[in-house]
């Protein structure tokens, strides 16, 4: 049994089931700019240091005044913890007249600096970002690889954690090859541009002793640190009140056999202005009155907005928004990339833990990346409140014909799809909206007309 | 045997303790010196066990480091002497 050290990285302790391997090494690799160092720093500071565990970080590239700042801008405080010696930097720099090899040589300078540094402050973690500089110093590739080999076996030996940082190479993980055999713990980080959205996700491709899957897990670097989703995570403790969730009209609720079954997703499908986001409000609304906790996550509409609209419709969301049982949470899809869009989710549930959530609507996604990206993205999220019981209403604005077609693909994970309706006519506005499918529900399959006004939403079986 | 350009000329030997290793290599830089009429004088050898500071101080990473301080610019070689000719000239570039 491998004994573990937390990172501190929201999700990826969950992932990989308890953090990364004490006493041995880890190898974080990946392209430039894909966030080796804050990801490092970020194990150091949230995993360790916190702890009052000291660490050394041996940087060859960047200078302590520029991690520091760095740090400084996802919320690490490292001075602090350099201040407390719980944290020493050390940097080390190419000798300005360069040097020349003549025959054999140890790294034992190298391996002297690093004793001298963890022995300055106790510490038994260390990080080094990165190794390939060494191989651009040296350039004897073999003897370098003999004398990491040499220097990562002595550390592990005298018991102590290395983290190390080390370069993609050309269609393969690491530059070198080699990097990923000496290490127990493998973890690639990509950062891929589609269109002007970035995107990043992480993978664990060896972590000797342990069981890892293939997956890719999008993560965030923003000033509130590293954040990763993990695909499953531990489930939460909710208390239930009853296995169904009214949907705040009576009419609708006997349609469907009871009410939206709790844990199950919805699909509301409809052109522009045919109601989605007035059901889903009321949903939320009579949720929130029996105490129940909900996300919005509103993508084309401001919480005021949002709330000023289905307030016409005698919905109220201020009230659960205001003590706190209604979270509403609004961005423009284009702003953020899929998987952060994909994050963001996680993170509020993690953080609000509601019973239900409105995505309002899903189909905007599809301006922050192509249709299988956008499909494999909600997919993921479905998938995600579904194995933490949680209840979805998804709203979306079927386009295309395509659309359609992809909302019968997507039928296949969801319980319960209605699709809404609207025509105008000298009377007025006409809704409809039909249940094409709920899953295990002895469910109206008619047509009903529905209408909202002042005094909310009135549903009226059609016999038409 | 002391040659005139003594005053100009420093080299310094970076070793990790006193086996006989670093023994050796302080020998071979020595005859070295000696063979091409300069004293033993401008050689300092150090021990980086005994002053560990020196490591940051001059940047030394591989074992063994030459540096040759004066003339300047300076010159840094790694490795052992097993290459004397090539060491050389690179001490007196």
């Amino acid at each position: 049994m491998i004994e573990r050290f937390k990172t501190g990285i929201e999700g990826f302790d969950q992932l990989t089931g308890g953090g990364l391997p004490k006493d041995r090494t880890t190898l974080v690799t990946g392209g430039s700019g894909c966030g080796k160092t804050l990801f490092m720093l970020s194990i150091l500071a949230r995993g360790l240091l916190s702890r009052g565990e000291p660490a050394v970080f041996l940087s060859f590239e960047e200078r302590p005044r520029d991690l520091i700042d760095n740090a400084a801008s996802i919320g690490l405080d490292l001075q602090d913890f350099i201040d407390r010696d719980l944290l020493h930097i050390d940097h080390i720099v190419p000798p300005r007249e360069g040097m020349t090899a003549v025959g054999e040589y140890t790294l034992d300078g190298l391996k002297l600096r690093i004793e001298m540094a963890l022995k300055s402050i106790g510490a038994a973690y260390l990080a080094l970002d990165t190794i390939e500089t060494l191989f651009l110093m040296f350039e004897d590739e073999r003897a370098i690889r003999g004398e990491l080999v040499r220097l990562l076996n002595y550390l592990s030996d005298t018991g102590v954690t290395t983290i190390m940082s080390g370069e993609k190479g050309d269609g393969r993980v690491t530059r070198r090859g080699f990097e990923e055999y000496i290490s127990d713990c493998v973890i690639v980080l990509e950062n891929d541009t589609m269109g002007d959205v970035a995107t990043r996700r992480l993978r664990v491709i060896k972590y000797r002793g342990a069981h890892h899957g293939p997956n890719k897990y999008p993560f965030l670097i923003d000033e509130q640190g590293v954040t990763i989703m993990p695909l499953t995570s531990a489930l939460f403790d909710h208390t239930v009140s009853s296995d169904r969730l009214t949907t705040g009209t009576a009419a609708l609720d006997e349609a469907l056999g009871g009410g939206i079954r709790r844990g199950s997703t919805v699909l509301l499908s409809g052109g522009s202005g045919t109601g989605k986001t007035i059901l889903a409000s009321l949903t939320v609304e009579a949720a929130c009155q029996l105490g129940e906790r909900a996300l919005y996550m509103s993508f084309e509409e401001s919480p005021k907005e949002l709330i000023e609209n289905v307030r016409s419709a005698g919905i109220d969301l201020k009230t659960p928004r205001e003590d706190g049982t209604l979270v509403i949470s609004s961005a423009r899809p284009t702003l953020m990339g899929l998987e952060r869009h994909l994050v963001e989710l996680y993170r509020l549930v993690e953080s609000h833990r509601p019973n239900l959530v409105v995505i309002d609507p899903i189909s905007s996604l599809s301006t922050a990346g192509d249709r299988d990206a956008v499909y494999r993205t909600t997919v993921r999220m479905i998938d995600y409140l579904k194995r933490h019981g949680i209840t979805a209403i998804l709203a979306m604005e079927p386009t295309e014909a395509e659309d359609r077609d992809r909302a019968i693909v997507f039928s296949s994970i969801l319980d319960t799809l209605i699709e809404l309706s609207s025509e105008v006519d000298e009377d007025g506005i006409n809704r409809h909206l039909q249940i094409i499918k709920a899953r295990g529900i002895a469910h109206d399959h008619r047509r009903i007309a529905f209408h909202i006004g002042k005094s909310g939403v009135v549903l009226e079986a059609d016999d038409g | 045997m002391a040659d005139a350009d003594d005053r100009q000329f420093s080299v310094l030997l970076f070793v990790i303790g006193d086996d006989e290793g670093a023994t050796s290599q302080a020998d071979a830089l020595k005859s070295l010196l000696f063979e091409n009429e300069h004293s033993q004088n401008v050689l300092r050898v150090i021990d980086l066990s005994r002053t560990p500071e020196d490591a940051l101080t001059y940047d030394i990473l591989a074992i063994p480091t030459i540096i040759r301080e004066q003339p300047k610019p300076a010159v840094r070689i790694v490795g052992d002497l097993s290459d004397k000719n090539r060491v050389w000239s690179l001490l007196t570039r």
